[in-house]
């Protein structure tokens, strides 16, 4: 585990001497990454404009919902899914191989070898707007409630990556869907909306996509003190067993990886 | 011209092996679309006063959305960008004997055709078994909307083209992709019709380019716009296409001095 630390922090070193070197790049991603945080707030700031309420969702918890949604992947683009967005590229033109022979978890390697520091600005933003959606509602939160979501949305990030990876192990079959990125981004899209929105769904879409929506809302029910007891536990034993059922799947898949040649 | 259709038919095959690719970029609008009606749903049945617009009217613009989003938005900006100029692999299309602004052209076109082909099979399942989708039926305009899709192809393309192309002068082109994936969302018309957008930023929308390779196509199928607002619709796309393929060659001419054909 130490060597396992000692070698991210090394990397995050890495990382940040390439933003050193190339600031252009920089100020292009963190323009980029401000953008997409805005418009996430854009759109729900638009799409509830002539309306009061959604699905019991109150206008301004509709829009909590969305700040939240935008600190909790902020972080998971920081850390995780900039590494994701190369998955295709390194499998495909058998960059993969370099990873393998690395005495090094090749999981770990392939999921946390980049840092996009640009989207420190975006979870800034997202957490700015946070707390001033908390502070118009006159929410009382506690010291003990914050701590208590912010360990549930350690725990969504969990689950937003197992879900994440779960699906990109498949490119080590399918190495030429590089598109399978921008569908994640547009499926982890869903998370801003309130659950209840999938009730209507038939049983077997809302068993796919329920996870998803577990990410930002459990924290958020945390907050506004409507959360149970059964939304925790079912947060807490999706995001294990998913990690559990992605570690297993990349393990499984790396089997049937062919290399360059494939 | 038997070269193109060469070119055409080679990347047909091409597209035909890779259908999952095809059904994932499908999948993506897919679920967009999917997520808003969703979300409409709980708001305009709910009997909510000052709603913007009818269920009915959100289910028509989105299912017309989805066909017009797989036949008409293009996806060659990442490859011009990563494969063909920052791995190099521009240099074997320098050394053809045709242009590569044409070969792409036809490259991306089948693509286009399967994905829309997904769309159109969706959008007549959900007509014939589910709810009705109404489309202009009037004899005059359909030359014109046919046109004007035609044109929004050729618009989206020259745009996407030009986008792909500044990867001459960045190292790393994810960011400038970022921003434009950005405003493409907010100014096609996916999000939400451009027209119930606030009043203040409606009018910029509603005439800027990318409002004439989604947003216009769609409302003029959905039979929204009169005989003069079509044509006015069809002149301002060629304005467009005019204007974009003159910045296209422009940079074209001045990326090739910096290329330096064995990748960035």
């Amino acid at each position: 585990m130490k060597r396992y630390i000692r070698i991210y922090m090394q990397l995050l070193r890495l990382n940040l001497a390439t933003l050193l070197t190339y600031r252009v790049n920089f100020i292009n991603n963190m323009i980029a990454s401000i953008g997409w945080g805005a418009m996430s707030l854009y759109t729900v700031i638009i799409l509830t404009t002539h309306v009061t309420e959604a699905y019991g969702w109150k206008r301004e918890e509709l829009l909590l919902l969305n700040g939240l949604y935008g600190v909790i992947v902020g972080v998971f683009h920081m850390f995780l899914s900039i590494n994701m967005g190369r998955m295709s590229r390194i499998i495909h033109m058998g960059e993969l191989d370099g990873i393998l022979i690395k005495p090094i978890d090749s999981q770990f390697a392939i999921s946390l070898w980049q840092v996009n520091f640009s989207s420190v600005f975006r979870i800034l933003m997202a957490l700015g707007y946070t707390v001033w959606i908390m502070h118009s509602m006159h929410l009382v939160v506690t010291v003990s409630s914050i701590l208590f979501a912010v360990g549930l949305a350690l725990i969504s990030l969990v689950l937003l990556y197992s879900i994440w990876f779960l699906m990109l192990t498949n490119l080590i079959w399918f190495t030429n869907m590089s598109n399978l990125v921008v569908f994640l981004y547009s499926f982890e899209s869903m998370a801003r909306f309130p659950k209840e929105m999938l009730t209507q769904l038939a049983s077997l879409v809302f068993f796919v996509v329920m996870p998803l929506t577990l990410v930002i809302n459990t924290p958020v029910r945390v907050l506004l003190h409507t959360a149970t007891f059964a939304d925790v536990m079912m947060l807490v034993a999706l995001s294990v067993g998913l990690w559990w059922a992605a570690r297993k799947y990349w393990v499984f898949a790396l089997r049937h990886y062919t290399s360059a040649s494939s | 011209m038997k070269r193109f259709a060469t070119i055409f038919s080679l990347y047909a095959q091409h597209a035909l092996e890779y259908k999952v690719r095809s059904l994932v970029w499908f999948g993506v609008i897919l679920f967009d679309v999917f997520v808003y009606l969703l979300y409409w749903r709980g708001v305009l049945t709910s009997g909510q006063t000052g709603a913007p617009w009818t269920f009915s009217e959100a289910v028509s613009y989105y299912l017309l959305l989805l066909v017009a989003g797989n036949l008409l938005q293009i996806h060659i900006e990442e490859e011009v960008a990563f494969e063909d100029i920052q791995y190099g692999r521009l240099s074997q299309y320098l050394l053809r004997p045709f242009s590569y602004f044409r070969f792409k052209f036809f490259q991306e076109l089948p693509w286009r055709l399967i994905q829309g082909g997904f769309g159109l099979i969706t959008l007549l399942g959900i007509s014939l078994f589910v709810r009705r989708i109404v489309v202009v039926t009037d004899a005059y305009a359909i030359p014109l909307v046919i046109s004007i899709v035609v044109s929004a192809y050729m618009l989206c393309f020259i745009y996407k083209m030009i986008i792909g192309i500044i990867a001459f002068w960045t190292i790393d082109y994810t960011g400038l992709q970022n921003i434009q994936i950005i405003l493409y969302i907010l100014l096609s018309g996916l999000l939400i019709p451009l027209h119930l957008l606030p009043s203040g930023i409606r009018s910029f929308a509603l005439i800027q380019p990318i409002a004439y390779t989604l947003y216009h196509p769609v409302r003029a199928v959905q039979g929204a716009y009169t005989l003069s607002q079509l044509w006015q619709v069809l002149g301002m796309q060629w304005v467009w296409v005019i204007l974009l393929y003159g910045v296209y060659r422009f940079l074209w001419h001045k990326g090739l001095k910096v290329f330096t054909a064995v990748g960035q």
